[in-house]
């Protein structure tokens, strides 16, 4: 397909995959070259994971063929693909954390030596891995408290170290900043040119266009369309990940009211993750809050929801001082936060969709304390429709989607009718549909005169959705901007000041 | 104002209660023991299975544990079985009167044999007289020490009738001996070995100049015997112990190390005097209050034939 | 039009008020082994027998309620067992040794066993000490202290009517004590299905931060529960000291590991967030059955600790093998 002329290292024919009656893929035929990055691309259910699966031998595919440099390539299990030298790196890394680098690139395959383990050589071999990537670390370090970049590094590392000649890298970039960002592209670019093929997963088509050398689109199981150039508008991309022409992503904006709802004064993390942070955010606004990794954003509005402790400073709502202690204060207030870690901080997986919005809307399902349990039902059913969620109050919070999930949290909150809303990463993890519908939601709340405040590390999104934007750089407040001088150059000099 | 209520109870129980046990034959036997970990408990199952046995008679061993509760929960499950007679070894300290009314409001024997419950005695107690036994077993090593040296006691489980007989006994034999001194006492929770080993070991180590040791029990002179040897006082120290216990005597039969003395409790008696007063109760004929199996004194000459069977 | 639906709600509401989500396994486990030992033996099928397990299981049953509320915040509390000798010793001194009345002995020990469960809960919270190892702290002081009351000895001597309230059936088939345990099992189970506090439990299970952001207070929550879970100790020490007639520092030895054991059995996850009153009901019936059929049968007392472990995972295999499919 590419126009060079070598042959690919790996290619499909004609792979599909069916659960039961089901099939979720639908005759996938798809070649990757030596020294490639091919963008596969797709919103959430397209069949991405299964495909990248079916190659690292995660799963069997129904039927069709592969083959791996040449050869017939048919892995029973991931440990096959890895021996023929195909390599996966998961979206969840699955690294110990309370053993060294080392150890955790060699970890149930310990270089020997008279029956015991050799630590010079697998320190040195380690070493040589790392320094590969341009990681200038000790093997010898632990992997816990080394950043989230790093260790994704170290798992290509061990799949380095294992001779993979080709990496399927999912989503690498959903918990890095752009430094971090940056540093893995260089490494990748690296590993392109000694002749490493990879196969890259992200709903960040921004980096794709960046990285990728092709793009694969996938839509509900089937592949629908190739790019042999990654060089193309945003538009054109998502129009064929969605199969729909994309009308605006971003909703127009209205006007807020002059009214003041929130004011945040002299704000201080005890830790000095924020340091005297002050804005206000008026009624119908929607205030985005942008920086790099690490510039403190999480850590204020988890503050300002009364999540974590502060040193110093004050929240006024309507000029009322309600600096909240705990977040139960701050819920009280009519202020509410949609966290940025969804599974971890938003829904409690194990638990149905109507508990989990039940946990913090008890005055509207309970009559004098007493929990009315088709209520409960009843309530999650009515809320979650508003939103357009797929699903019913009854299902598992872990049996729906990312993007269904997040309008869940959402959900849970907007049913208490709240004044100010924080929300953290809204659309991290969420594909393409999902997320314009979440902006619907944002703007439907800044017109029923809620203050929303969206902490977003997509630059494209924060420019998109906010009135004004609140820039932050290693715990300081270095500017605020007017949607009409806020673009990412002006976003990104004060993110970096 | 308290017999009546018991008396009701009793009433309620009867009525509610059918087939109660009627005068006359036993053909089943509950026997309700604290715990078969420990040998002697588990001697006396022996002794009562096997003569019963002979005489034709089922027995239902509950095994408790040594919690009193569960003790109480046995001893309804035996009385649902039909039990035609109770023998009765209450579990743990507070030697728990509710199974011996339980069974008494079902008109079924009770027989008591080693501990019997405060303000609920069964038809008989059987248990050796402890205090005596233990003064021959002290008296015995005290003579062996002719009469002068440091002593220690490690006592059993505090406040359990054995633990405070014994040591009766055996602070008798003490005190007719002026050049004896009590030193150190301590208590160990579950008379085992192990629990004697560190107690000991601690005790030579606070007075390493001991020449004399009662265990209250085989398990804790064995394990003592051990700290002994550890130790490197062999030689000097003298142990006494108390039960008979199998390990006990075939440890004593080889006549050599510092435990040379212990008491052997009749346990085959002890099962054949049960089995024997619940037929005569049961048949409506009287039996002593108290039967005393003495327990006998044993040194290295007659361990052997005690390894074969208890008295 | 109206009658007939609102009559099917009330029905529905009922049921499931009755219906043992997630415990479906272990109650068709607890009527297979009925149906085995009504064959098994004669003497197992019969309206006493039946009322003997309601005796026997109430002390555990009252335990295990506590335990739960604990399993479902995701801790556990291994000082269950010293906690209760703590209230059985605390009610016998004041009672027996002091003279006071019984009133204000029982108060006396379920005050002692709700300061033993707030130390637990603080400990953990405040200190952020694990459960496992706070509670294996309180384990340790709680017997300490129930030995130091009388150092080492029992207590007897209760009024009559005390022990009565184990012995005398009530209209037949009632004694108090199985009556309090009646109360405890329907007060629990509403508790945890229509209390915003109960519901809450399961959220702390199931994330406690997402708990904490949803508003609730997990930390005064969290304490409460290890109170609670002490109070129903202390609580189940009363009344085994009501049915044994006599208290002793030696009580309640390993029963943390029983409650442990008819929670999971029941079909509560030791991780937390799932589970409930109705299946760990289940489970102390299952414990309480099994332990007095074997008896009934006559096996021996070594082989019946075999039979109880074996059930234990079975009941906890065929549940997670069930979950998984």
């Amino acid at each position: 397909m590419t126009s060079d002329g070598r042959s690919p290292i790996l290619t499909l024919r004609n792979i599909h995959k069916s659960y039961g009656p089901i099939e979720v893929l639908h005759g996938i035929d798809m070649d990757i070259h030596a020294g490639e990055v091919v963008a596969l691309l797709g919103e959430n259910g397209a069949g991405k994971s299964t495909l990248s699966n079916i190659i690292s031998g995660t799963v069997l595919p129904s039927a069709g063929t592969m083959t791996w440099q040449g050869a017939s390539y048919a892995p029973a299990n991931p440990r096959e693909a890895i021996d023929a030298g195909v390599g996966m790196i998961h979206q969840e890394l699955l690294l110990l954390p309370h053993l060294s680098i080392a150890e955790n690139i060699f970890v149930g395959r310990y270089p020997m030596k008279h029956g015991r383990v050799d630590r010079r050589e697998m320190e040195s071999r380690a070493h040589r891995g790392l320094e590969r990537l341009g990681l200038d670390i000790s093997p010898r370090q632990y992997v816990e408290g080394l950043s989230t970049a790093s260790q994704q590094l170290i798992e290509i590392a061990k799949a380095l170290t294992l001779n993979a000649k080709l990496l399927i890298l999912d989503e690498p970039t959903a918990a890095l900043g752009g430094e971090e960002t940056k540093l893995l592209f260089k490494q990748i670019e690296r590993l392109k040119s000694e002749g490493v093929g990879i196969v890259y997963i992200s709903h960040r088509l921004e980096e794709i266009k960046q990285i990728a050398d092709r793009i694969v689109v996938m839509r509900d199981g089937h592949k629908v369309q190739e790019f042999d150039t990654a060089d193309l508008p945003v538009r054109t991309i998502v129009e064929a990940m969605v199969g729909r022409s994309m009308e605006q992503m971003f909703p127009p904006l209205a006007v807020p009211d002059e009214e003041t709802v929130l004011e945040v004064s002299n704000f201080s993390s005890p830790s000095g993750r924020f340091t005297d942070v002050n804005f206000s955010v008026r009624k119908g606004e929607i205030f985005g809050i942008a920086g790099l990794i690490g510039a403190g954003r999480t850590e204020l509005v988890r503050a300002i929801a009364g999540a974590d402790p502060i040193r110093s400073g004050s929240v006024k709502l309507n000029g009322r001082d309600i600096t909240p202690n705990s977040p139960r204060d701050a819920i009280r207030n009519g202020i509410v936060l949609v966290p940025e870690d969804r599974k971890l901080q938003g829904v409690i997986l194990d638990h149905s969709i109507a508990e989990n919005i039940a946990y913090s809307n008890f005055e509207s399902v309970a009559r004098a304390g007493w929990i009315r349990s088709h209520r409960v039902r009843e309530f999650a059913d009515e809320n979650i429709r508003k939103f357009g969620v797929k699903g019913r109050g009854r299902q598992k919070a872990s049996e729906m989607s990312g993007g269904n999930q997040q309008k869940v949290v959402i959900a849970k909150w907007l049913a208490r009718n709240p004044r100010v809303v924080l929300l953290d990463e809204p659309t991290r993890g969420i594909d393409v549909g999902a997320r314009s519908s979440i902006y619907e939601i944002i703007h439907a709340l800044a017109a029923d005169g809620v203050a929303v405040i969206v902490v977003s590390s997509d630059l494209e999104e924060v420019l998109g959705v906010s009135n004004r934007i609140l820039v932050m750089a290693a715990g300081r407040q270095t500017g605020i901007l007017d949607r009409d001088e806020a673009n990412d150059v002006s976003v990104m000099e004060l993110a970096t000041a | 104002m308290k017999t009546t209520m018991k008396a009701m109870v009793a009433a309620v129980a009867t009525t509610l209660m059918a087939g109660s046990a009627l005068a006359g034959d036993v053909n089943k036997i509950g026997l309700a023991v604290p715990n078969l970990q420990a040998d002697f408990f588990n001697q006396i199952k022996l002794g009562v299975e096997a003569y019963a046995g002979e005489k034709g008679i089922e027995v239902i061993v509950v095994d408790a544990k040594n919690d009193t509760a569960t003790q109480v929960n046995q001893v309804q499950d035996l009385i649902t079985q039909g039990i035609d007679a109770f023998i009765y070894i209450p579990a743990g300290a507070a030697a728990a009167a509710v199974p011996t009314r339980l069974a008494r409001a079902e008109g079924i024997p009770v027989i008591n044999v080693d501990r019997t419950p405060e303000g609920a005695p069964g038809d008989t107690f059987i248990a050796g007289e402890s205090v005596e036994s233990a003064y021959q077993v002290c008296n015995h090593i005290i003579g062996l020490a002719e009469g002068k040296g440091k002593m220690a006691i490690i006592h059993g489980q505090k406040g359990t009738t054995p633990e405070v007989d014994r040591f009766a006994g055996c602070k008798r034999a003490i005190d007719e001996n002026p050049g004896i001194e009590l030193v150190t006492q301590q208590w160990s929770q579950m008379w085992s070995p192990d629990e004697g080993f560190s107690i000991a070991q601690n005790m030579l180590q606070a007075h390493p100049d001991i020449k004399l040791i009662f265990g209250q029990a085989d398990g804790l002179a064995m394990g003592a015997a051990k700290a002994v040897d550890v130790a490197g006082l062999s030689d000097t120290v003298i142990i006494g112990g108390y039960d008979g216990d199998v390990a006990a005597l075939e440890y004593l039969a080889k006549c050599e190390g510092p435990f040379i003395v212990t008491a052997t409790q009749s346990t085959q008696l002890m099962g054949r005097l049960a089995v024997d007063s619940a037929i005569k109760v049961a048949a409506g004929e009287e039996v002593p209050e108290r039967q005393i199996p003495n327990a006998v004194l044993t040194t290295c000459d007659d361990a052997p034939k005690f390894v074969k069977q208890h008295p | 039009m109206t009658v007939t639906a609102d009559h099917d709600v009330g029905k529905s509401r009922l049921l499931e008020m009755v219906s043992i989500r997630g415990a479906t396994g272990p109650l068709i486990g607890l009527l297979l082994l009925c149906v085995f030992l009504s064959i098994a033996t004669d003497s197992f099928l019969s309206f006493r027998n039946f009322l003997n397990i309601l005796d026997q299981i109430t002390v555990l049953g009252i335990m295990a309620v506590g335990m739960t509320f604990v399993i479902l915040i995701g801790g556990i509390d291994l000082s269950v067992g010293s906690v209760l000798a703590l209230s059985m010793m605390v009610l016998g001194y004041l009672n027996v040794e002091a003279g006071m009345p019984m009133a204000i002995a029982i108060g006396g020990a379920l005050l002692a066993s709700a300061v033993a469960g707030a130390v637990s809960g603080l400990l953990i919270t405040a200190f952020r000490i694990p459960a496992f190892i706070a509670t294996l702290a309180m384990m340790s002081i709680a017997r300490g202290v129930a030995n130091m009351i009388t150092n080492g000895s029992q207590i007897i001597g209760f009024p009559a009517w005390f022990n009565m309230g184990a012995i005398i059936r009530y209209g037949g088939f009632l004694t108090m004590t199985v009556a309090v345990m009646l109360i405890v099992f329907t007060v629990a189970t509403l508790y945890l299905r229509y209390r915003e506090g109960g519901r809450s439990l399961y959220a702390i299970g199931g994330n406690p931060e997402v708990a904490r952001l949803a508003g609730i207070d997990v930390q005064r929550t969290t304490v409460l529960v290890y109170v609670a879970s002490a109070v129903l100790s202390g609580l189940g020490g009363i009344l085994l000291a009501a049915r044994l007639d006599a208290v002793q520092p030696s009580s309640g030895v390993a029963y943390e590991l029983d409650a442990i054991a008819a929670v999971v059995i029941g079909g509560t996850s030791l991780s937390g967030g799932t589970g409930g009153v109705v299946g760990t009901i289940v489970g102390v019936l299952i414990i309480g059955v099994l332990r007095n059929g074997l008896n009934l049968i006559g096996v021996s007392p070594f082989l019946q600790a075999v039979i109880i472990g074996s059930v234990i995972v079975l009941a906890v295999a065929v549940e997670t093998i069930k979950r998984r499919s």
